[in-house]
């Protein structure tokens, strides 16, 4: 990481002891070569409150997996049945500088009258003016409109602003690029247009933000392939690779004060050790897990609410290697990664078993570290003045911009025609953009096989 | 891991009002979310009128120093009484015209052209606007351009105050090729074919010592920019004007006493400079400055001299002897200075004082935000 510019809070980050937290703080310093006085942040640290000391009860686990299943997976879709094979037209060679023009066309528009036009709309108080360019459809996300409570917002605000304190959005996110088939061809490490282009809108919303709110925003993505790296059957040298590339881009574009990466698993291994040296949070998913396992095998909604997340696991794990080993076809995977237990499967009932096996300890597992994450209320003890930032609008949280069915991580990049606005670059899932009717163009960067953006015609 | 079912629906672009008071930006939202509903409110001036105008229907083009865009005023969005009172409007004629932006295609060559339908009058632009009309009410372009008028203005009392106690005053350079040092970070400038991008540097205190070194005066000041990114305070803007004064020899009373004086001097008069009889100088020597006399009549109020040790110095740089500043109560530091040892009993004081913070002192609504919007016209076609 030393090889790329880190932000502040980056740096103040990676030097905290564990166990402790950042609280930023203003200060006042002269600077001698300007003969200036200045105002800049500097990161303090203190200790974070201690860990529960007790496990959850079972009460709490079977509703936090209700809420958790409902958050992250909701009703599962149907997806028909499997989509025919993709056709690429053509394949050309595009420049890295293709993501410095969408950052350009990004910036024209924090910087065109949308953000006048759309404050003087709202009026009044900032707190107001800050949610409705959460909530604008092109800079942030409309579901924030009805999501984010203002006079829970204005509250927070002005303690902020009492202090002088930018505003900082946490964002679990950016673990590694997908490895289901029918959404992406890239390997686990690649880093397209699409993680970019979200990467320039979060940038783009800060430069938005900054214009009505003194202090502006920082966005802190808490990049979690790390801890799910294992559950999901992905090489951990695939998610260092993908980190890299999101850093590399990050430096090339110059927006790094403005996106902070932080590694999820690194900050839950912060939160402490229990006396045999495992992290506490390792204790507290494992005894969930554990707990979860009865608790669903006993209580039959609840065993309803776990299938769900099965089938979003099965969607979800890199099955990239049972599939070539079984030599599986493209309805017969289609069929596994969907839950469709059809003939073509009962053909193949030991490949089924497995890939439900595989789901389910890997449900168990990502189900687990997140209700310990919740218990342990991670995220406020190491950042009690973020706000919560989310990929899956819901109550409470501030979703990111969309752009697309499916975040950029879940899906490739499709440019349709050329890159001339912010609308320019959308997030699908391979399957979808290959099911239209326009020629596709694969657009690769030179030191790289995998695909940088599809180009749609039409 | 994130996912996605399906729930994840796409924020659709749905048509909304965006109200935008210049051309450029019209074309810019235009162009970049064609299904929105855009209102402009323009401040500009006739360059172009059709000839061809009647009670139906009259056209003309108008500049507000974005770019142009041609205007129609037209029933049904306007009736012909509307119409007729148009009529005398010319080329050179200052407008505010107000209405919705769309294309008109000319069915004459068929090509179509971003157009501002008119939904009211145009109201000229009036050099002599009601007396009790505050700065605070002004819209905010006018507001923009009140606050630059001003800007000026303190900063002529600044530069008469410093000339009149014998100071130098220099012309200092805002382009470094280098800037390695610690403290408030430059903003940088990236010319196409000159690899590495250079520095605007954020004071010209380096200039001014050397200036003392080469023209044997005991003070210089300059009049420049503070370019930075870096948060100051919630007043100064990314490219802060300033004034900073250098002398040899001095102590931090007079130091402070100079400033203080400096603060007074700006604050005492600054309203009757220029005399133009344009409307905004009107306006402004109507608006109500109790500030001079309450520095005068009492101490208390304002401004107040603040004088304390730095507490952030590192303790192994002796150089730095004290800082001061003056603040406008609660927290406006409009002047601040520092007294540094130069090698051996040498001295030398610096002192600056901030024109955005003095103009939000007078007028707070007046802010300055940190604003790196455009300043060059068209520049997006």
């Amino acid at each position: 990481m030393g090889e790329f510019k880190s932000s502040g809070f980056e740096r103040a980050w990676l030097s905290a002891p564990p166990g402790h937290r950042l609280r930023p703080v203003r200060y006042e310093a002269y600077d001698q070569v300007n003969g200036l006085l200045h105002a800049p942040v500097t990161y303090d640290y203190e200790p974070i409150s201690p860990l529960p000391t007790e496990m959850p009860s079972d009460q709490w686990i079977g509703e936090s997996l209700r809420r958790f299943v409902l958050g992250e997976f909701g009703k599962p879709p149907d997806r028909g049945s499997c989509p025919a094979e993709c056709i690429i037209g053509s394949r050309v060679e595009v420049s890295h500088r293709i993501a410095a023009m969408y950052l350009e066309a990004c910036e024209h528009v924090a910087y065109s009258g949308l953000v006048k036009g759309v404050a003087r709309a709202s009026g009044a108080s900032m707190a107001h003016q800050l949610l409705t360019l959460l909530s604008d459809p092109i800079l942030g996300n409309a579901a924030n409109s009805k999501n984010i409570d203002l006079l829970a917002f204005t509250s927070q605000l002005e303690h902020l602003n009492s202090e002088h304190q930018r505003v900082y959005f946490l964002v679990p996110s950016f673990p590694f690029k997908d490895q289901n088939p029918f959404r992406t061809e890239a390997s686990g490490g690649h880093v397209d247009l699409g993680e970019i282009a979200l990467l320039i809108r979060l940038h783009t919303l800060s430069l938005a933000i900054y214009q009505v709110h003194p202090f502006g925003v920082d966005w802190v993505i808490v990049s979690d392939g790390m801890s799910y790296a294992q559950l999901f059957r992905m090489d951990v040298t695939q998610v260092r690779a993908y980190n890299y590339r999101l850093r590399l881009f990050r430096d090339i574009l110059n927006i790094y004060s403005t996106v902070n990466i932080i590694d999820l698993r690194d900050l839950c291994v912060r939160a402490g050790t229990g006396p045999d040296g495992v992290p506490a949070i390792d204790v507290f998913s494992g005894y969930i897990a554990e707990r979860m396992q009865g608790l669903v095998s006993s209580q039959s909604d609840l065993a309803n609410t776990f299938d769900v997340l099965i089938r979003g696991m099965k969607w979800n794990i890199n099955y990239r290697d049972a599939i070539k080993s079984y030599g599986l076809s493209r309805e017969e995977t289609w069929q596994l990664l969907n839950n469709q237990p059809g003939p073509d499967i009962r053909r193949n009932g030991n490949v089924w078993a497995e890939f439900h096996t595989a789901a389910t300890e890997a449900a168990y597992k990502y189900a687990a570290i997140n209700l310990a994450i919740r218990y342990c209320d991670l995220f406020h003890r190491f950042f009690p003045i973020g706000l919560r930032a989310t990929t899956h609008p819901k109550a409470g949280q501030v979703a990111i911009p969309s752009l697309g069915s499916v975040m950029p991580w879940n899906g490739v990049a499709v440019v349709r025609e050329r890159i001339e606005t912010i609308n320019s670059v959308r997030t699908e899932p391979l399957y979808k953009i290959c099911s239209g009717s326009g020629a596709i163009t694969a657009h690769c960067v030179s030191d790289s096989n995998n695909v940088f953006y599809y180009g749609v015609e039409g | 891991m994130g996912s996605s079912h399906g729930q994840f629906e796409i924020a659709s672009d749905h048509p909304r009002t965006l109200i935008l008071d210049s051309v450029r930006d019209i074309e810019t939202c235009q162009r970049s979310f064609p299904d929105a509903h855009i209102r402009a409110d323009l401040h500009g001036l006739i360059t172009w009128r059709s000839k061809r105008s009647n009670k139906k229907y009259l056209f003309f083009r108008l500049h507000d120093g974005t770019g142009s865009i041609q205007v129609a005023a037209r029933e049904p969005d306007l009736n012909a009484t509307e119409i007729e009172s148009i009529q005398p409007l010319d080329v050179y004629s200052r407008v505010n015209a107000k209405g919705n932006v769309g294309w008109m295609t000319n069915t004459r060559n068929n090509a179509s052209q971003l157009t501002l339908f008119l939904d009211a009058p145009p109201s000229l632009l009036s050099y002599r606007l009601d007396p009790q009309t505050t700065f605070d009410t002004l819209e905010p372009q006018i507001a923009n351009i009140g606050a630059q008028i001003y800007l000026a203005r303190l900063r002529d009392r600044a530069v008469e105050f410093f000339r009149s106690h014998g100071y130098l005053e220099l012309v200092t350079r805002y382009l470094s090729r280098s800037w390695g040092f610690p403290g408030v970070p430059t903003l940088q400038v990236t010319y196409s074919g000159y690899g590495l991008p250079v520095h605007l540097a954020p004071s010209p205190k380096s200039q001014l010592l050397k200036a003392l070194v080469l023209t044997g005066k005991p003070q210089v000041f300059s009049i420049a920019r503070c370019f930075t990114p870096a948060y100051r305070d919630n007043v100064v803007s990314a490219e802060s004007p300033l004034l900073l004064a250098q002398c040899l020899d001095t102590s931090l009373p007079t130091l402070c006493q100079l400033a203080e004086d400096a603060v007074r001097f700006v604050f005492d008069d600054i309203s009757t400079k220029p005399q133009e009889p344009e409307y905004l100088q009107q306006k402004w020597e109507r608006l109500d400055h109790q500030w001079p006399e309450q520095s005068t009549t009492s101490t208390s109020v304002v401004p107040e001299v603040h004088v304390f040790q730095m507490s952030h110095a590192p303790s192994t740089d002796s150089r730095l002897q004290s800082l001061f500043r003056v603040c406008w109560p609660p927290d406006l530091i409009l002047a601040e200075g520092a007294v540094e040892r130069l090698d051996g009993p040498a001295l030398v004081g610096t002192c600056s004082l901030h024109f955005e913070r003095m103009l939000a002192a007078i007028r707070p609504t007046v802010r300055q935000l940190q604003d790196l919007g455009f300043t060059s016209p068209d520049e997006v076609g």
